[in-house]
């Protein structure tokens, strides 16, 4: 008895690499490569393709077309109008050169580091909040996830009274230690921390993700490891978090996406200009002026390229590593 | 109680809303799991309490801007301006939420971001669960390496998009109506996919095998067996797709031009633009709250079926 | 079913030209478009063949050609277009526009054009082309609070404009004289913001005499004298006044996306401001108690010019557009004295046109200040790389201000950013005559 909560977390293992049973499927399949499909597989693949082929659709569409597109213009300079000329790899060589291009990408590196680890523990402080049993649960719910529903520009108007230099709640605070009246929004770090502290107000987002990961685990599972004396902590440890890894992985890479792309919150705080001092001139932001403002479409589409080559290494190094930490299987022991 | 498995039973119980309340008394964790050491069964009413009251606090903090927004819509403008800034309107003005209506040809846009939204979400649902499917619930060689590819999606820029999709769409002649908005949902994104995909890889193999062999065909299994089964999930795409699409401005902007078709997202921006000297702030706030509290409502309604998920295994 | 009345209501909407006896016009949004409406009715009445619609296309602010590329590429885009006019030289230059010079040339005089002020007309033309007609306008002043300087010991009747204007240093001495601090050595109360406002690098480079693009060796003019001068003015005041302090000052009583009536100087912290005509309208709204004054810009120098600099809005027609008689008249129509003497009384623009301009409408005189500075006002250089040279100065400025980068630095890295953008289109003139 005193054993099985190991027996438990064993067959739910965090330490065991243990793939979906899909892959371990598929790993079988692959060692058997070199022979012909057998006719179940050939089914399967059918099937498959049939399935997702609206997605396939769509990717050629609305995928494919565009970064053909963008790659061709990257090698061009292009207004938007007229005819593009070719010119190589030059953008490229600008962007390595561009100081802006430096500071950008800097600027959005800073923000990913602090927006994605802490956009995940609120996201999942919310989640276990909104995941509790009592019948106003929906008020809760719904409390939680409305500032999400606010449009951006809207939310700013706001938050800019919690930073007042005077009486805003985060100045309050930073008083305690000595500080003067000082405008967070205008310096270029304590700016991009005050975008982060707003980005969230929206964890509703992720949080619902994980509700519904929550909702997924099986309570006889907390029932058996509380009959075994697990408290909550080992409960949260060895149970939760584990069943809820292919979500943790999900909102990792989405909140990667997110954090690269961050390009609403900061034009709507600081009015699109990137300041202070090119503080909030994050990388989509510079692109976006590239493209539109400045009419460098040819600038801009390289910047893209660069952006989502750097954005899929990310996303491929945690997909990845997390195949050592992502259990799939939910209803195992 | 056994800790084996056992074979598992291919029906499922559909548990009751109060079965499932019970349930879930015990199992879910509790808040004080994210770091407060405290026993909760031993003090299950006071930590009870204490999780109450953290609630409501959090739930307070959270509600802090949709306060804000309703507060400052029913100021005065010249209250608007006094500082500090008040927490409680000193004079209500219903009137603002009228003005702010009258401002726009407010019905019209909620007509059509209503239509816009509602097509958004069946299409997206449907087409994301198929998707998801096919790349999670069927083994087919290739599949997980061919979802690299849905992943990389996910990074591509949107400014580089803009010109190459509307000039498809402007060939197309589907520049001011609603299809270069309604449409692209049709092909699954993979956000929402990905987000399935982590679900249904959960489903036991075995479950999906035992139905094949029933000779059942693969259309039914994905419709009768596991769609109920992914039902937060796919609540959670649904909201997600509905609040998208009911928010979104850069897709309004550049393909509603005339003002029949537009939504409300661009009457709030005409609204902000108005003059810049000048903005009817109280006046913008009411028309963010009336255009967010369709959404509010929705979630309220929808939020229940994060509970009335089928659980599926555990049976023991 | 929506996407079939989407699609229904396709129909007439996208490009009308070639149906010349109606007219799609991306016009004024806002509290503004029921007196568009009024222009739109009196042309009924004088071309009732003539149907024109207006639709309000929000925008990502100006120079963001998000929409306007979208729709010129697309074929849907409108007849006619009510565009910031800073944004003329470089759409023009980019092919998103249509020259009007033809239709000047066709049905006109030749003195057609001198029927609106020079510098707007100016600032519309590319290469001898003229692509558009000017609309409102504005201009920048120095506002100032009677009572705060009175309570500091200053006599505001100093200020009036018949002293003519003041020096820069003469407007600091006074602000020193009204600073005030709190016990923890925050600003309660300040004079002049140099940066403040209308107060741009921009502004105070024209005070002090630059000229922001060079003909001859066709490059924009970062590293002049008098550039420098200016740059290094704000840099000195920003160290002095303590920057960062200043900063908290505006977030605190005018923090960012404030609501119109929350700012420093209306709720008289403030005692002096740079900035356009249209605040006089706001203050009339807002602070109807507050004793106001306006004067001229602050010289670099005693001797030196008085100057002021302005913006505003023409009428174009994007690229595909029918230049058809029918879209001209109302071209003219909309731009000329009928549309703006309907539409610059009630909005509390400024006149271009030079009979609106001197009307005896109320509405209009009461902007005599504004509109009397008008004859020596300068509009910013119509080059093709006009938004990108502006954020390069705005950039500038806020490490100066800042205090990251000398004036020198921020202006070297501007110049560095400008002008390989610039050679591309080279070689290139302003218009003749134009302004410095």
């Amino acid at each position: 008895m005193a054993n099985s909560i190991d027996t438990l977390t064993s067959t739910v293992a965090v330490d065991r690499p243990q793939h979906g049973q899909a892959e371990a499927h598929t790993a079988k399949n692959s060692s058997t490569r070199h022979k012909k499909l057998s006719v179940r597989d050939k089914k399967n693949l059918r099937l498959g393709l049939l399935f997702i082929s609206p997605w396939i659709v769509g990717v050629c569409v609305f995928v494919v077309y565009p970064l053909i597109y963008s790659l061709v213009i990257s090698l061009t300079r292009y207004s938007g109008m007229n005819k593009p000329s070719f010119i190589g790899f030059q953008n490229y060589v600008t962007a390595f050169t561009d100081p802006l291009v430096k500071i950008s990408a800097g600027n959005t590196l800073f923000y990913a580091g602090l927006a994605v680890p802490i956009g995940l523990v609120v996201a999942i402080v919310l989640a276990l909040a909104m995941n509790r049993n009592v019948r106003e649960v929906a008020f809760y719910r719904t409390a939680l996830y409305i500032p999400s529903l606010v449009p951006a520009f809207a939310l700013s108007f706001i938050f800019v009274v919690f930073v007042n230099p005077q009486f805003g709640v985060f100045n309050q605070f930073l008083k305690l230690f000595g500080a003067g009246n000082t405008n967070l929004l205008g310096e270029p770090t304590s700016a991009k921390v005050v975008i982060v502290l707003m980005a969230q107000l929206a964890a509703g987002n992720a949080a619902i993700i994980f509700l519904a990961g929550l909702r997924n685990i099986p309570v006889t599972l907390y029932e058996a490891a509380r009959v075994d004396g697990a408290g909550p902590i080992r409960q949260f440890v060895s149970i939760t978090l584990p069943l809820l890894s292919p979500v943790i992985l999900f909102n990792l890479i989405t909140g990667i996406s997110g954090a690269l792309q961050v390009f609403t919150e900061a034009y709507v705080l600081t009015n699109g200009v990137g300041g202070p001092d090119n503080g909030t001139l994050f990388y989509m932001l510079y692109l976006y002026k590239t493209a539109f403002s400045y009419a460098s479409l040819g600038y801009a589409s390289a910047l893209a390229v660069l952006l989502f080559i750097v954005g899929m290494l990310m996303a491929g190094l945690v997909y990845f590593v997390s195949k050592r930490f992502v259990n799939y299987d939910v209803a195992a022991g | 109680m056994s800790t084996t498995t056992t074979t598992q039973p291919t029906q499922q119980r559909l548990l009751s809303e109060e079965e499932s309340e019970n349930l879930q008394t015990g199992g879910v964790p509790t808040k004080e799991q994210t770091g407060r050491a405290k026993d909760g069964s031993k003090h299950k009413w006071y930590s009870s309490i204490i999780a109450r009251v953290l609630l409501i606090g959090l739930s307070l903090l959270f509600l802090l801007p949709l306060y804000w927004m309703i507060a400052s819509a029913l100021k005065s403008g010249h209250e608007l301006s006094l500082y500090p800034p008040t927490w409680f309107p000193q004079t209500i003005h219903w009137e603002n939420f009228v003005n702010a209506v009258n401002a726009m040809p407010f019905w019209s846009f909620f007509r059509n971001t209503a239509v816009i939204t509602v097509l958004s979400v069946i299409f997206a649902v449907v087409s994301n669960f198929i998707v998801a499917y096919g790349f999670s619930c069927i083994d087919w060689k290739g599949r997980d390496k061919l979802f690299y590819v849905v992943l990389a999606t996910l990074f591509i820029p949107f400014p580089v998009t803009l010109i190459p999709m509307f000039d498809l769409y402007a060939n197309l002649g589907w520049v001011n109506t609603w299809l270069p908005l309604i449409v692209p949902n049709l092909f699954a994104s993979a956000f929402y996919t990905f987000l399935l995909r982590q679900f249904l890889l959960q489903i036991p193999k075995d479950m999906l095998d035992a139905a094949r062999l029933d000779a059942a065909n693969e259309w039914r299994i994905a419709w009768r067996l596991v769609f109920p089964t992914a039902i937060p999930a796919l609540t959670a795409v649904a909201i997600f797709s509905a609040v998208g699409a009911w928010n979104d401005f850069m897709g309004p902007l550049i393909y509603l031009q005339d003002v029949n078709v537009q939504t409300l997202s661009i009457g709030l921006q005409t609204f902000r633009q108005t003059n810049q000297q000048d903005i009817q702030f109280n006046e913008l706030m009411a028309a963010s709250f009336l255009v967010i509290a369709p959404l509010i409502i929705l979630f309220f309604v929808f939020q229940r079926f994060f509970l009335k998920g089928i659980t599926l295994g555990g049976f023991k | 079913m929506g996407a079939a009345a989407g699609l229904g209501l396709l129909a007439g909407c996208a490009n009308t030209g070639g149906a010349s006896n109606r007219l799609n016009l991306w016009g004024v949004g806002g509290d503004q478009r029921p007196v568009e409406q009024k222009i739109l009715k009196a042309y009924q009445k004088v071309s009732p063949g003539v149907q024109v619609t207006s639709s309000t296309v929000p925008s990502n602010g100006t120079g963001d050609a998000t929409s306007i590329i979208t729709a010129v590429r697309g074929h849907t885009a409108p007849d006619l277009w009510v565009m910031d006019a800073f944004s003329c030289a470089q759409y023009a230059s980019l092919g998103l526009l249509e020259s009007i010079s033809g239709l000047i040339d066709t049905y006109e005089d030749k003195d057609f054009l001198e029927q609106w002020l020079q510098f707007p007309v100016d600032s519309l033309t590319l290469d001898n082309k003229v692509y558009g007609l000017p609309l409102g306008t504005d201009s920048r002043a120095l506002f100032y609070n009677k009572k705060v300087l009175r309570d500091a010991g200053i006599d505001p009747e100093e200020l009036d404009p018949k002293n003519g204007p003041p020096t820069a240093d003469r407007i600091m001495e006074m602000s020193r004289k009204v600073t005030k601090k709190d016990n923890h050595g925050n600003y309660t109360q300040l004079g002049l913001i140099p940066w403040d406002g209308e107060g741009w690098g921009y502004t105070w480079a024209i005070g002090y005499g630059a000229s922001f693009f060079d003909d001859a060796t066709c490059a924009v003019d970062f590293r002049s004298k008098e550039m420098l001068d200016a740059y290094t003015f704000l840099y000195d005041q920003a160290r002095e006044m303590d920057f960062a302090k200043v900063d908290a000052f505006k977030a605190t009583y005018e923090p960012p996306n404030h609501p119109p009536a929350q700012t420093s100087f209306l709720s008289g912290h403030q005692a002096f401001m740079i900035n356009q005509n249209g605040f006089a309208v706001g203050m009339k709204k807002y602070a109807p108690k507050l004793e106001w004054g306006v004067t001229y810009l602050p010289l670099p120098h005693e001797g030196a010019k008085k100057y002021t600099w302005s913006g505003g809005f023409a009428l174009v027609a994007p690229k595909g557009a029918k230049l058809t008689k029918e879209l001209w008249n109302f071209q003219k129509f909309y731009s000329g004295k009928p549309g703006q003497g309907i539409f610059m009384g009630p909005t509390q623009s400024l006149p271009t046109q030079l009979d609106v301009l001197h009307s005896k409408d109320p509405q209009i005189t009461s902007q005599k200040f504004f509109i009397d500075q008008l004859k020596f006002s300068v509009s910013r250089p119509p080059i093709p790389v006009g938004q990108l040279w502006w954020d390069a100065m705005s950039t500038a400025q806020g490490s100066v201000t800042i205090g990251s980068a000398k004036p020198a630095e921020a202006l070297e890295a501007a110049q560095a950013r400008v002008q390989p953008q610039m050679d591309l289109y080279c070689p290139f003139t302003l218009p003749k005559g134009y302004g410095a």
